[in-house]
């Protein structure tokens, strides 16, 4: 009976961090939106304190990197409280590594996942630092985004109670379009990212058409260059329009793509699923992707406001958990190993 | 394995890249790049430069892979003989020699690549030194030389702080021979609490490891000593300025649960024979802690200090 409570609690912590993780996420799209990123300029304090409200203006300012910044409260704050949540989030991912190790002897206690979560957090706490000592640095910046919802999916995927049935060969028959699926939705999210970072949402302030083109002027070399200048400020963006407009485009191209993918497999799930838990992954899914749709399209025709950016990294923070629930109950656990 | 897996062909050509990854022992080296990368982070204030931190620990990495690749080679006969070493891909024959050291000289040599060429020719020269030093004098001679094997040997694994040092900062700080100093006195009573445990097999193979050599009495005696050793070693950090007093406190708090598990080991003797095991995983989770604790501190500390 023992092994079996120890797993549920397990689970119950995983679930916590898993809705922790997706809200340092949020909070950490909410902090580029509101261009706080660079609201302290230095790591991991803020002008040296532990507290913006420390910060003494004419004193901490002067000497810190990058003085020319002038020092904005506000924005400071915003930066510290996507550090303190995400300190939080540190702690939780390092109770669940010791509580798998304790329970380490039990067969159905996952290990290796729970042991890695410390360095991914570890890795993103030193991104977190670079996103700020390389002034922004798109891919820096995209892979601190991808890092945060890797640590979500860890933590979502660890928090899923696998289903004891083996599946079906019906079920197993969406294996591989799922996979796809899935590896499609990893690269729009990352592609978001890299419209995000580089500024490039207000390159097509029109939905369908993009500058009142289907064909606007495109630079895709510029758009995907991975490269980086040491010391240059990247707040703001510092491509092309033809650049930007590359990035925005493919990022809507796969926005169809990826979304139909997503539905057909949501559609298949639903048909055959012989479980209601199955079907209940399907429809999420396709919820998910609808949601995702109409906040992306709404995103342009309003204009930008920050509470839809902020909403749309919500919906793809709940896409990629339907996706994950969809694969989760399509891949039922090996007996014995959760 | 899911019921659609196929069970493995024991007669497959090549070994499944399972067997590669335990060649490289992937959990030990997993704390030798740690410290490593503490290292790197202690090197400056503030973070290291990305690029360094980066080339620094895939270098590091390969070439500790590298060696233990090498150890499995050389050690493969013993391996054989003892039944925590026995299921290894060598000696099970999941994978043959001529593989193994093929895989050895490609990790060893991409490690050499890429630090002489994109990190610092110093760095690669130390670990190139650490390599040979872990990979033929400790492995190949010292260890069936000599009961002090593990303590001179013990140098070469704790040359990864300061060839994370070096990476960032090109030049041996006397800080990065503090962290150094560390691992070395810490390696004999992590390594002599294991050799007490598997005293009756090192003495089948002719391993003349201390507690076979000169008695398990002596061996907890020597134990005890070293980590007095290790306890005044581990506050100098806090003594030199290098570390604060979070990592002072956290590191007096590790200590004392060493002192109290090889304590118990020295006044229990043989009564507890599952002590020495276990003060043997308490050493390695001691390891990670402290190097854990220095990080901490290189940030926090500062900050604390103006609240």
């Amino acid at each position: 009976m023992m092994t079996v409570d120890s797993l549920v609690s397990f689970r119950r912590w995983a679930r916590f961090g898993a809705l922790l993780a997706a809200i340092v996420v949020i909070v950490g799209a909410w902090v580029r939106l509101t261009n706080a990123g660079l609201g302290c300029p230095d790591w991991p304090g803020c002008y040296g304190h532990v507290h913006p409200a420390q910060v003494v203006a004419q004193v901490d300012v002067a000497k810190a990197p990058y003085a020319a910044r002038p020092f904005d409260y506000q924005k400071a704050l915003h930066e510290m409280v996507h550090r303190y949540i995400a300190t939080t989030l540190g702690l939780v991912v390092l109770g669940l590594a010791v509580y798998a190790w304790r329970y380490r002897r039990n067969p159905r206690q996952p290990t290796a996942i729970p042991w890695l979560l410390p360095w991914v957090i570890g890795a993103q706490g030193a991104l977190g630092a670079y996103t700020v000592t390389l002034l922004l640095t798109p891919l820096v910046v995209t892979a601190h985004l991808l890092g945060g919802l890797t640590t979500l999916s860890l933590l979502w995927w660890l928090s899923l109670t696998p289903e004891s049935r083996s599946p079906t060969a019906a079920e197993r028959s969406i294996r591989p379009l799922a996979l796809l699926a899935f590896a499609a939705l990893l690269a729009q999210l990352f592609l978001g990212g890299w419209t995000s970072t580089n500024y490039a949402a207000v390159a097509c302030p029109d939905f369908p058409t993009c500058q009142g083109s289907y064909h606007p002027a495109t630079d895709f070399t510029e758009a995907f260059r991975f490269s980086h200048e040491a010391g240059k400020d990247y707040e703001g963006g510092v491509l092309s329009l033809a650049a930007r407009t590359a990035i925005h485009y493919t990022h809507r191209i796969g926005a169809v793509m990826v979304g139909l993918l997503l539905l057909l497999t949501g559609l298949l799930t639903i048909i055959r699923a012989r479980s209601s838990k199955v079907r209940a992954a399907g429809m999420a899914l396709i919820g998910t992707v609808t949601l995702q749709w109409v906040i992306g399209m709404n995103l342009i025709w309003q204009g930008f406001p920050l509470w839809l950016g902020t909403s749309h990294n919500a919906g793809a923070v709940l896409l990629l958990c339907a996706t994950l629930l969809v694969l989760r109950r399509l891949w039922p656990a090996r007996d014995g190993v959760a | 394995m899911t019921s659609d897996t196929p069970i493995a062909n024991p007669q497959r050509i090549l070994p499944a890249w399972r067997d590669y990854l335990e060649l490289t022992k992937p959990r030990v080296v997993l704390l030798i790049v740690f410290t490593a990368l503490v290292g790197m982070f202690l090197a400056v204030p503030g973070v290291p430069p990305l690029r360094a931190l980066l080339l620094g620990s895939l270098g590091i990495w390969l070439a500790a892979s590298s060696a233990a690749v090498v150890n499995h080679v050389i050690d493969q006969r013993i391996d054989s003989e003892m039944a925590r070493t026995r299921h290894r891909p060598l000696p099970e024959g999941k994978m043959d020699e001529l593989r193994a050291v093929l895989f050895s000289l490609v990790l060893g040599a991409s490690s050499m690549l890429l630090l002489t060429c994109w990190v610092n020719a110093l760095t690669a020269l130390l670990t190139f030194a650490s390599l040979i030093g872990y990979a033929i004098v400790y492995t190949l001679w010292l260890k069936r030389a000599t009961p002090q094997n593990i303590v001179i040997g013990g140098a070469a694994g704790a040359m990864p702080p300061v060839l994370g040092w070096t990476t960032v900062t090109n030049d041996v700080h006397a800080n990065a021979l503090l962290l150094f100093l560390i691992v070395f006195a810490w390696t004999p009573p992590h390594f002599w609490a294991l050799a007490i445990a598997r005293r009756e097999e090192y003495a089948k193979i002719g391993m003349p490891m201390l507690p076979v050599v000169y008695g398990v009495a002596l061996t907890r005696l020597h134990i005890v000593l070293y980590t007095l050793i290790l306890t005044i070693v581990t506050i100098l950090p806090v003594l030199t300025g290098m570390s604060g007093l979070v990592y002072g406190a956290i590191a007096l708090v590790l200590d004392a649960i060493f002192l109290w598990h090889v304590w118990r080991l020295y006044r229990d003797g043989d009564a507890d024979l599952a002590r020495p095991m276990r003060t043997f995983w308490w050493s390695i989770a001691y390891l990670g802690y402290l190097f854990g604790a220095l990080l901490v501190d290189h940030y926090a500390s500062p900050l604390l200090a103006r609240l």
